[in-house]
């Protein structure tokens, strides 16, 4: 396997494919499309995975230097995925249920599921009760924001009130109203 | 000796020698002609024409010394005289010959604006351009233009003959001083010419009606609107308008022509069914009539012939190209006529077959089925074909000839005659051969690209057929495309099936 591979700055290694120029060409032929489309969605997944990026929009094909450059952009090879592939490339992440649109009710906006919701949930339980703060009131803030860095950083608003969704449905938690933003009580596994 | 004439060179016919719009009228042969009442001596035997425009004066002896020709606009005044004893009967024409040096005869000219040719005219000169009604500059032969004249007296910009204000400043021009006009002699020539053959009174009636029409004033008149048409842009599209209902009229009459055609086609179809008919009938009657009268001799001669018949009539009309589509002939499908059927298409698939061994495909190694089916139309003549029987004759002669070409659908669904080599499997084996094998290099290695106009050099097809062998071979997965940023096409191997994930 000769073709390189390309490294980023940020250690994420990027595919051998990445570096040929009809990788970032929509195809026209169904079969090479689904093949390519599958990679696609693939590198977009893991990509926002290991950079912590929770959005993705049609934009972000036009942007050379923003959050997305690094995958949807090959300055080696001077191509960029074009806006209508990338939203027929999210289209086809939002059928697959690895995205939704945020908000809803247009096409070009996605909040990326890298992780599944029940994924997330677990994953909010596992910090509540690693930080001792089970059974407490926590706001979204103190959630997205906390003084020691976890998965949870930077966790966009929508995305978190699903992830809670997901444990009040098994009965681990309280979503509790107030003026400002809001707050949830997680409660000690009921199991 | 009858100066004043131009000389022609009359060993080109007539008809060549006539200008744009001018018209041949009337020939005499066996004519002299007299010059100021004396015989001219080299012009004592020859044949006259007279056209819209001109008089045509053509020597039997030396057509390309002695011709002469007379603008009818010079001719001031005609008269007759009957022959009488040994005189020939002879018409005068009284010249006016301060008209004869100016130079009435136009020579065809290019327009420096549009580079509109226009052609040579006679009567009085084009001063503008027929297609853009530009001015037509002063004649070349004369020494350039006084530059003083159209200088500009503001800027000094060297205007273009004819221009009223100056194409740099604007400032109005000064006219060009007129030319001086040539003092007019009034003195009168006079000839004649003698008809010693006869048909003088015929081509008289004939010269005095050209004289009368006056055809050199007309097409300065009908010249007229066009000069109002105006310069510019506007003019010419004008003019090209013009010109393109003027073809369209004409194509329309000649396809009523070709509908009136197809219309007694249709009658001829139907008079060979009626006949056809009749003859079965009449062949039903005498098989009846003949049987139970006598059986030895008769029956064979009397119904041979019409079966004969029959089918020579639809040989003929397969002849001729009318196919009876919903005729009785076909419909009664007897083992004859489906046997001439049968023949006739392998008649054309024989054919075609030697078209296509003759080079049709002109050393192409594909050729669209359009072409072909134009070219054999062309070599038939008047016997059009179809384009289904042509398909089908094709077809029979590429799978019963063994003419060592194929027959393809492309992607657009044009049909294309290809040679072996060009099939889609051995096309497609060989642009892979020329590919390295995936992963084997780097990564400009890896990529070899297929662009339409190197597959069309390679594989010696045209470049929009080799586009589409290269979307089939796409088709097939075996190519994927790179759209370049200025939107050219290319393709390269597709590596995505044997390419498993190697990022993170």
């Amino acid at each position: 396997m000769a073709l390189r591979r390309r490294t980023l700055p940020s250690g994420f290694t990027l595919p051998s494919i990445h570096s040929l120029h009809p990788f970032f060409t929509h195809q026209t032929v169904p079969t090479t499309l689904a093949v390519q489309t599958e990679h696609w969605t693939r590198l977009i997944l893991s990509y926002a995975r290991h950079a912590r990026l929770f959005t993705l929009g049609v934009e972000d094909a036009d942007l050379k230097t923003g959050p997305w450059a690094d995958i949807l952009y090959n300055p080696e090879i001077a191509r960029s995925v074009k806006p209508a592939h990338l939203e027929s490339l999210i289209a086809t992440l939002v059928a697959q249920g690895k995205a939704y649109y945020d908000p809803p009710k247009q096409t070009r906006t996605v909040l990326l599921l890298w992780r599944t919701l029940d994924e997330w949930a677990e994953v909010l339980f596992t910090w509540a009760s690693d930080t001792g703060q089970l059974n407490t009131i926590l706001t979204f803030y103190e959630i997205q924001e906390p003084e020691l860095k976890s998965e949870l950083s930077g966790i966009p608003t929508p995305l978190l009130r699903r992830a809670i969704q997901a444990l009040i449905k098994s009965s681990r938690a309280q979503l509790i109203d107030g003026t400002e933003g809001g707050g949830v009580r997680i409660f000690a596994s009921t199991r | 000796m009858l100066a004043w004439l131009q000389s022609v060179d009359g060993s080109i016919p007539p008809h060549a020698l006539l200008v744009a719009e001018e018209r041949l009228l009337a020939t005499q042969n066996g004519v002299g002609l007299y010059d100021n009442g004396q015989k001219s001596p080299n012009h004592q035997q020859g044949t006259v024409h007279v056209t819209s425009h001109r008089l045509l004066y053509i020597d039997d002896a030396r057509p390309e010394l002695c011709s002469l020709a007379l603008q009818l606009s010079t001719v001031a005044q005609s008269e007759y005289y009957n022959g009488f004893l040994t005189s020939s009967s002879k018409v005068e024409l009284v010249l006016n010959s301060a008209s004869t040096d100016d130079d009435d005869d136009d020579e065809g000219w290019t327009c420096a604006i549009c580079a509109h040719e226009n052609p040579r005219s006679l009567g009085q000169r084009r001063t503008h351009c027929a297609l853009c009604g530009a001015v037509r500059p002063a004649k070349s032969t004369s020494a350039p233009a006084p530059a003083n004249e159209l200088q500009c007296t503001v800027c000094t910009f060297i205007n273009v003959q004819g221009a009223t204000s100056c194409e740099i400043c604007g400032t109005p021009l000064p006219l060009p001083k007129p030319k001086s006009i040539p003092t007019q002699t009034n003195e009168r020539q006079t000839m004649k010419i003698s008809f010693r053959k006869g048909g003088d009174k015929a081509f008289y009636a004939v010269l005095k009606k050209a004289l009368q029409a006056k055809a050199w004033k007309v097409t300065q008149t009908a010249d007229l609107p066009r000069a109002e048409q105006g310069a510019g842009i506007s003019g010419i599209l004008n003019a090209v308008e013009s010109n393109t209902s003027a073809s369209t009229d004409s194509v329309a009459s000649a396809l009523k022509d070709l509908e009136a055609l197809t219309a007694q086609a249709k009658s001829m179809v139907a008079l060979a069914s009626t006949l056809s008919a009749k003859l079965q009938q009449q062949s039903a009657q005498s098989s009846l009539s003949s049987s139970p009268s006598s059986r030895s001799s008769t029956p064979l001669s009397s119904s041979t012939p019409t079966p004969d018949a029959t089918s020579f009539i639809q040989r003929s009309l397969y002849n001729m190209g009318l196919t009876l589509s919903e005729g009785p002939v076909v419909q009664s499908s007897d083992s004859n006529s489906s046997g001439d059927e049968r023949r006739y298409l392998d008649e054309l698939a024989a054919e075609v077959g030697g078209l296509l061994s003759d080079g049709l495909m002109g050393g192409r190694g594909m050729v669209g089925l359009d072409e072909i089916w134009c070219a054999w139309n062309r070599a038939r003549g008047v016997a059009l074909l179809a384009p289904e029987t042509f398909i089908a004759a094709l077809q029979k002669a590429i799978t019963g000839r063994g003419l060592g070409l194929g027959m393809r659908t492309l992607k657009s669904g044009l049909i294309v005659l290809h040679e072996p080599r060009l099939s889609h499997a051995s096309f497609c084996a060989r642009l892979l051969s020329s590919t390295p094998p995936p992963f084997s290099g780097t990564v400009e290695d890896t990529q070899v690209w297929h662009t339409p106009l190197d597959v069309a050099a390679r594989e010696d097809v045209a470049v929009a057929l080799a586009a589409q062998l290269l979307q089939a071979a796409e088709d097939d997965g075996l190519l994927w495309r790179d759209v370049e940023p200025f939107g050219g096409v290319r393709w390269t191997r597709n590596v995505l099936k044997d390419w498993t994930w190697d990022g993170d």
